[in-house]
């Protein structure tokens, strides 16, 4: 009887090591980059969260696809590539500031969600090799926006901001530049130190807390444990962070050398709740549905191709809108590269923050985009400091991208071998 | 009281056979109608009239007319039979394993208020109404008188309330008027079993109509208010339970009486030589497990296995030929047999004509020489051409012993190199045949191996068999749905059924002994 208990232990071990493996894996290797580049706390803390901001609605783009059981969205490419040709059809109108970049959302808005429905329209033909279909689909788009951009561009379609032609007036410049006022104009908008942002949003969150409690109590319902559980533990974040602040100097100068832009963060969270908004309503239901079981959603009379579609477009549009936050942050793209790598990187840091093709939330979002691109950041310091060479963490960056790919795939695998070993296990 | 349904004279083939032949029955509100049947007597191609299923459109639609509430009509898709009451609880449970119990009993009818968003956009950004679902889905259990935690994923759940649930999910659409129930019983535990058809009353007594299609006689009797027995088509029987008991319904569904003299091996005796011996077999064979299967084969003799669909009869077969994960113990010609790895049995002498003969019995792509030789090759290394550490395929060494095989089965060719994938059924599965016999095995195993086929096809490989078995003393075991089929052939038939061995009769025991033991009540001797 012992010997089934510890073996029932050691099942339940060995799963929540596989189900965390990516993860762990790589906070080890970012614990151990952070101690062997030997950079000043301020210039980590500050890169890391300026790439939060640029990256993290590409990866929240991923998400619904997920719920609807089509694995990661690899087309998301196209929704990057509307991006771009908004942001160059407004250039083309020498637009500037924050209206070149309204402007350049609103192309790119029916772009995307053409897009999407053609790329759901073929999921829907492919169904179960959503994923490879995806890959490949970004790169025969690739080909087309190559075409249009580079050979059409001058000679059929007119261009008439000469500026962005090449000297014999055929194909678009590249790298294309967004001017002085248009480069982060969403982020100029309101910066703030990050010490004064983390105390602002811990409040807010405190405040939500409270203020739900206070609802109930208005209304007489019962108080439940999520709430009281989640005011406490915001109280308690808060007086830790106070304590961090108060107890470090070079903690605190760190977060206050760096800082935040608010718009963008705002357009994070608003990213963020219409996702937590549309996992409550009938569409995110269905949507759930679809991707548990196929053939009993449509039993059931959900027309599940037409959610397909439907997720796949939210998911394109919102990579539209991610690239545009990234383009906007960084301040030029190379016009005919920049959209090739956003959906491995993208799905290379889901994957990092632990989710699977089957399972994603905005945790795994956040923690992945944290740990995915510290990597980023100090793996070519880490080999410098190392091996003397740069070129080494650059090589291992690149490599431990498409690595992270092929075992969390790998894994996913294998985890479902384990379960039906444990399912068998169980049935004696 | 008005009838609810009316099964109007229905008529439905299938390419010219004939499997529906002038069903006609009436249902009232609040009854309990059974269906009994052998496989393949016709009530899952009734029950897909019914609910409109694409396989009928597709095969020329049926004839007669379903008059419902009083009007005929013509059932499109599953759709038409929900918007008109008709709902159906499956054998295999469609419930999402991720969701909870209220939202599978709620799916797709959930509850809805209306957004900030839903008031300018599409009605799909309206938000669930949690509190008002759970409410709902308890209430619908609470009606069948069960206590389950709305809340709790399906996943949690004992497999006995997922059958529960799947019928409350039913009874909460308020236009039910009648439920089908596809063999509820089959996965549930006695206890269970009880609880359901207390449950099922319940819902009867609502003035719900209930079709009941069951294999559990002792259900049937309890349960129905009356009873209609399906045989090859033909409806045979439609009284009132209490006119009736349990052995005049197991006599009526194997019906056909048997000729004495069309039985090739009654009472043929043979000496306790044991060639097999089969102990505490458990496969687990996906929608055929068996748990515990136990069985004699005797050298010489043709074994049949017998039983209904989905009670483990095929795994036993495919357990020892290491097609799927089993536990327990097989001793061949008393030696034991490691039957988990692939090729042992072969190698041992046994062959096998799997069920499967486009998955696993045939290469179809291949010509018919390649195909008849291809285990031959593998187990006893003949047709080969050896150089040193490679070999090769030697067409001309096989070709004698192929086209031999092809006259002897009369296999309908064009010669040894005809793709296999070109010809019927019926030479498909004498190709098979011929692969196994040219291994030279000792025992043969033949799953279903008239299924598919026409019936000249069919005799002439039951005739083999038995050929065989006479002139060269090959020992048979043969799985078959087809009972008649084994008693012709057969010197003794086991009956699997709930994935153990119920019985053991002779070929020429009476049909009742067989249906009962079909049925899970134990009887007959060895």
């Amino acid at each position: 009887m012992s010997s089934e208990k510890t073996s029932k232990a050691g099942v339940f071990v060995k799963k929540l090591l596989i189900n965390n493996a990516v993860t762990l894996l790589f906070f080890v290797i970012c614990i151990a980059g952070i101690i062997l580049a030997d950079q000043p706390m301020s210039y980590i803390i500050g890169e890391i969260s300026s790439r939060l901001f640029r990256n993290l609605i590409l990866i929240l783009a991923l998400l619904v696809p997920v719920w609807a059981g089509m694995g990661m969205n690899f087309s998301i490419v196209l929704g990057a590539m509307a991006a771009q040709i908004g942001i160059i059809v407004s250039t083309n109108f020498s637009l500037s500031g924050i209206a070149c970049l309204v402007v350049s959302f609103l192309v790119s808005i029916p772009l995307s969600l053409l897009f999407g429905n053609l790329t759901g329209r073929l999921f829907n033909q492919t169904k179960g090799q959503e994923m490879i279909t995806g890959m490949i689909l970004g790169f025969f788009a690739k080909g087309i926006y190559d075409l249009v951009f580079m050979f059409l561009c001058g000679p059929v379609i007119p261009v008439r901001n000469e500026s962005l032609l090449l000297t014999n007036g055929i194909g678009l410049t590249t790298p294309i530049n967004l001017d002085n006022a248009t480069k982060s104009a969403i982020n100029k908008i309101w910066m703030v130190s990050l010490d004064k942002a983390v105390y602002g949003v811990l409040f807010l969150i405190l405040l939500f807390f409270a203020a739900r409690m206070m609802g109930k109590m208005i209304k007489k319902q019962k108080i439940s444990g999520r709430e009281s559980s989640g005011l406490l533990a915001s109280v308690l974040v808060l007086a830790v962070f106070y304590l961090l602040c108060r107890s470090s100097e070079t903690f605190l100068f760190a977060l206050r050398f760096t800082d935040v832009p608010i718009a963008t963060g705002i357009l994070i969270v608003i990213v963020c709740i219409y996702i937590t908004f549309l996992s409550k309503t009938k569409l995110g239901s269905d949507i759930h549905a679809v991707g548990q079981s196929m053939p009993i959603a449509v039993s059931m009379g959900i027309p599940a191709d037409k959610i397909r579609i439907t997720a796949i477009m939210i998911s394109t549009l919102l990579a539209a809108l991610g690239q545009l936050i990234f383009i906007q942050d960084i301040g030029n793209f190379t016009t005919y590269t920049a959209h090739e790598n956003v959906g491995t990187f993208s799905i290379a840091a889901l994957l990092v923050g632990g989710a699977s093709i089957k399972k994603a939330n905005i945790g795994h979002a956040i923690l992945g985009a944290l740990l995915f691109h510290t990597m980023f950041i100090i793996s070519p310091l880490a080999g410098k400091n190392l091996f003397d060479n740069a070129q080494l963490g650059e090589y291992f960056r690149v490599f431990v991208c498409y690595a992270v790919i092929a075992v969390a795939l790998a894994l996913h695998a294998w985890k479902s071998v384990l379960a039906r070993r444990v399912e068998e296990g169980e049935e004696e | 009281m008005d009838t609810l349904l009316h099964f109007k004279n229905i008529k439905k083939s299938f390419s010219g056979n004939v499997v529906l032949d002038g069903v006609d029955f009436k249902i009232q509100p609040g009854q309990i109608v059974a269906l009994a049947g052998e496989n393949g007597a016709g009530k899952s191609t009734l029950m897909n009239i019914l609910f409109g299923m694409n396989v009928i459109a597709e095969t020329g639609g049926y004839e007669g007319e379903i008059i419902f509430e009083g009007k005929s009509v013509k059932v499109q898709s599953p759709l038409d039979a929900m918007e008109l009451g008709i709902g159906m609880v499956h054998q295999e449970f469609m419930l999402l394993p991720g969701f909870t119990v209220a939202r599978n009993i709620k799916l797709n009818r959930e509850n809805l208020i209306p957004s900030l968003i839903s008031r300018i956009t599409p009605k799909s950004y309206q938000m669930l109404d949690n509190p008002q679902i759970i409410k709902e889905a308890a209430g619908a259990l609470g009606r069948l008188g069960m206590e389950i935690n709305p809340e709790v994923t399906v996943d949690k759940l004992p497999v006995g309330h997922m059958q529960f649930v799947e019928i409350a999910r039913e009874i909460d659409k308020s236009n039910l008027k009648l439920l089908v129930l596809d063999e509820p019983t089959a996965v549930l535990t006695e206890s269970e079993a009880e609880r359901f058809l207390k449950c099922i009353r319940k819902v009867a007594d609502a003035g719900i109509a209930v079709i009941f299609i069951s294999h559990r006689l002792d259900e049937v009797i309890q349960l129905a208010d009356s009873v209609v027995i399906l045989r090859d088509g033909q409806m045979v029987f439609d009284e009132k339970t209490e006119n009736t008991d349990k052995h005049q319904i197991a006599e009526l569904m194997v019906g056909r009486k048997l000729e004495a003299e069309s039985l090739m091996n009654v009472n043929r005796s043979f000496e306790e030589d044991i060639i097999l011996e089969i102990k505490h077999l458990r496969v687990n064979m996906p929608g055929e497990r068996s748990r515990d299967v136990s069985l004699k084969v005797r050298r010489g003799e043709i074994l049949g296995i017998g039983g209904l669909a989905g009670h483990g009869k095929t795994s036993i077969s495919n357990g020892i030929f290491g097609m799927y994960p089993a536990r327990g113990s097989v001793h061949y010609k008393g030696r034991p047999l490691s039957f988990g790895k692939i090729g042992e049995a072969l190698n041992q002498g046994m062959a096998f004509v799997s069920e499967d003969r486009k998955g696993v019995g045939l290469l179809l792509n291949e010509s018919i020489a390649l195909n008849m030789v291809y285990t031959d090759m593998k187990v006893n290394r003949r047709f080969l051409k050896k150089y040193g550490f490679f070999s090769q395929f030697d067409k001309k060494s096989a070709r004698e012993v192929v086209e031999q095989m092809i006259q002897e089965l009369d296999i309908r060719c064009t010669g040894p190199d005809q793709i296999v994938g070109r010809l019927s059924g019926g030479n498909q599965q004498k190709v098979c045949m011929a692969r196994a016999l040219i291994t030279k095995p000792e025992l043969l195993f033949v799953s279903e191996p008239t299924r598919g086929i026409d019936i000249g096809a069919k005799q002439l490989l039951l005739n083999y068999l038995v050929k065989i078995n006479k002139e060269q003393g090959i020992t048979i075991v043969v799985t078959s749905s087809e009972l008649n089929e084994l008693r012709t052939i057969c010197d003794r038939i086991a009956i699997i059924g709930s994935g153990v061995v119920q019985g053991i009769l002779a070929p020429d025991a009476p049909n009742v002994d067989f249906a009962l033991l079909m049925s899970g009540e134990k009887g007959g001797n060895t």
